[in-house]
């Protein structure tokens, strides 16, 4: 087991922001955090690397205790991609090296260089090497930054929204590209994301949570229409589109293909959609096909 | 293959910005040499070297060695303290406007020295004509002014400490300290005499010939810890850039990087004021105009910016000697006067600075 986390608090300025959670992340495995905003997702994630100190509670990485680490120790084990990241005025490669030689310091070895090339192909991002990452777009940007973080060689990634501000076909790329490197460099990840749709496609597991608590944790059984009212507020059908597991949101007392049912595109009982209908006719998120 | 031709593109990267100092450093002589023969009594370039190692008439070696060189030392030594110290304040405040004199620092210093002047009484006696109202005793002069500055340090560090300040917060505080100072500082120069005032005012212009060899010696050392350890921790500095939490989830401890870079930035910048006094903005633009040329790469950003600050002060120096010769202005002046319009260009023109 990679991650070990037990019983975690955290409180801040009075309130309880995490309230004793507790869940195991194996190595290779993508996790997805979900729950509405003020769930205690982001917090979550910082406990685990220690940018909070928790309350209570133990975040164990290969039976090491985080608690009982430096924070250098803790930047070769933990990888982490803050929720919201602004370029810098320096090359794609300076910023991915940073992530071997902040913890470190001294001179470039070629091992460095080497793992930089390494992580830059893994992400696609060789031939933009040498560009400022200031001129990328939002989507090569963020895979800078998940370059840097593997730079760390990590057993442990967490990812705060990775997707949150990229188009939807940049949001496909940006997350097939964690899971495939979560397998196969085996390490455990933690993304926290509000793409319901794009999590069942990619994530191994899911990590509800409502007002700081763990509300369910598991494989993609725990994702039912009870779990989503409980964790969102919201109604959902869950349904399969071109062989993949689909959410369709919608606010209480609204059927989710009400409109569609109108337009007669949407089958009742089946749930069968076409995917044009929901990509131009549903504004919500969409619907993804493996 | 793909491999070798990214170890090259980045050999080649480094390379051009190692290139980008030696042009800094040619610079730099020329502006020195320059430097060395502007004045109201100019050497010839044949006499320079002569006089350098003692073969040339007296009055020429003289004034090169009395006059000129310390003056060169002494704005390569103050540009390059103010050029690290801005470099580091604006990154580990994550503020382009950050520098000694945003902070409150210089003010501390200025307030430091008025009450010398003032208060304590030294540096009126000597007030003639001729020495333009030097103060007759510098030296408590400039330990009052060290000692303003330090409080201004210490009081920014106990505010961060106690309240546990943000960057841009601290920049507040130091924007009020500032105006503490100065008002303290105008309180006293009301109770004071005229010529107390004078003298107090005078001591505030920068002026680079207020520094000798002496105290070229304790400008140089007080400069060594600060330039030590920003070039030490190129690295943790550029993570600071992405952020504090980005910083720390790499391995940076932000907290102590950021007090350790304040405390020593703030060391080098008072001593700066307290031996030649207020010099402004050239810590603000030296370590901008590097950004635009080789980027937030803090192991050359740090080098680069002391070259560029020691090269700035060196060329306004002899446009102060020659602009409105044969008086000499205080260089000080020159810098602010044409820093404002620098930096206001700066700042219409990039978007990272003005966001």
């Amino acid at each position: 087991m990679t991650l070990t986390i037990r019983d975690l608090h955290f409180a801040y300025a009075g309130d309880d922001i995490l309230r004793g959670v507790t869940f195991d992340i194996p190595t290779g495995c993508l996790a997805a955090i979900l729950g509405e905003n003020g769930s205690g997702k982001t917090t979550l994630l910082k406990t685990i690397n220690r940018l909070l100190r928790p309350r209570i509670g133990t975040v164990l990485i290969d039976d090491d205790a985080v608690d009982d680490m430096s924070g250098r120790q803790i930047a070769r084990r933990v990888g982490y991609m803050p929720q919201r990241q602004e370029a810098a005025h320096c090359t794609v490669f300076d910023a991915v090296l940073l992530g071997r030689k902040a913890r470190d310091g001294g001179r470039t070895r070629d091992a460095d260089v080497e793992k930089v090339e390494e992580v830059l192909r893994l992400v696609h991002l060789g031939p933009l090497a040498m560009r400022p990452t200031c001129e990328l777009s939002g989507g090569e940007l963020q895979k800078v930054i998940l370059a840097r973080a593997l730079a760390q060689e990590p057993k442990v990634l967490l990812l705060d929204e990775p997707i949150n501000h990229l188009d939807p076909v940049n949001q496909i790329e940006v997350m097939s590209l964690l899971h495939a490197v979560t397998r196969d460099l085996g390490i455990a990840s933690l993304v926290v994301t509000h793409n319901l749709n794009n999590a069942l496609r990619f994530a191994d597991r899911f990590i509800l949570l409502r007002q700081g608590r763990l509300l369910a944790a598991g494989g993609r059984e725990i994702i039912t229409p009870e779990t989503i009212r409980d964790a969102f507020h919201i109604d959902a059908t869950i349904g399969r589109v071109g062989g993949a597991t689909v959410v369709v949101p919608t606010l209480h007392g609204t059927r989710p293909h009400q409109h569609l049912a109108e337009s007669g595109h949407f089958r009742e009982h089946t749930h069968e959609v076409d995917d044009h209908v929901y990509d131009h006719r549903h504004n919500c998120e969409q619907p993804q096909r493996d | 293959m793909h491999g070798d031709a990214l170890k090259t593109q980045y050999a080649r990267h480094v390379r051009r910005k190692v290139l980008a100092g030696g042009g800094l450093l040619l610079l730099i002589v020329a502006a020195s040499v320059l430097s060395l023969r502007t004045g109201a009594y100019p050497i010839r370039f044949g006499e320079l070297a002569g006089a350098l190692v003692g073969r040339a008439d007296a009055t020429t070696v003289h004034v090169l060695w009395n006059m000129r060189l310390p003056q060169v030392v002494a704005a390569l030594l103050a540009g390059a303290c103010l050029g690290l110290a801005g470099a580091a304040m604006q990154t580990v405040l994550r503020n382009p406007l950050a520098s000694p004199f945003t902070l409150g620092i210089s003010q501390g210093a200025v307030f430091g020295a008025v009450f010398a002047i003032i208060v304590l009484g030294v540096g009126t006696t000597a007030v003639t004509d001729t020495d333009r109202g030097v103060a007759a005793s510098p030296r408590i002069i400039v330990l009052c002014a060290f000692a303003g500055s330090l409080m201004t340090v210490a009081a920014l560090v106990v505010l961060s400490s106690l309240r546990d300040l943000s960057p841009a917060a601290l920049i507040l505080a130091g924007v009020a300290l500032s105006a503490f100072f100065g008002s303290a500082t105008m309180l006293l120069q009301y109770f004071a005499t005229d010529i107390q005032v004078a003298s107090a005012v005078f001591w505030t212009f920068g002026d680079l010939s207020k520094a000798r060899w002496p105290e070229l010696g304790v400008i140089a050392l007080a400069m060594l810890p600060a330039a030590g350890y920003f070039l030490c921790k190129g690295w943790q500095f550029n993570a600071m850039v992405w952020g504090d939490d980005t910083a720390r989830s790499l391995g940076v401890g932000v907290y102590a990087l950021r007090l350790v870079s304040l405390v020593l930035a703030a060391l080098a910048a008072s001593v700066i004021t307290a031996f030649v006094g207020i010099i402004g903005f050239v810590g603000l633009i030296a370590p901008h105009i590097v950004r635009m040329v080789i980027g937030q790469d803090h192991r050359f950003l740090f080098p680069y910016a002391a070259l560029a600050g020691g090269l700035l002060l060196l060329v306004s120096d002899v446009l102060a000697r020659t602009v409105m010769a044969p008086i000499v202005l205080p260089v000080g002046i020159l810098t602010s006067f044409a820093g404002a319009p620098l930096f206001l260009y700066l700042l219409m023109k990039h978007r990272d600075i003005r966001s």
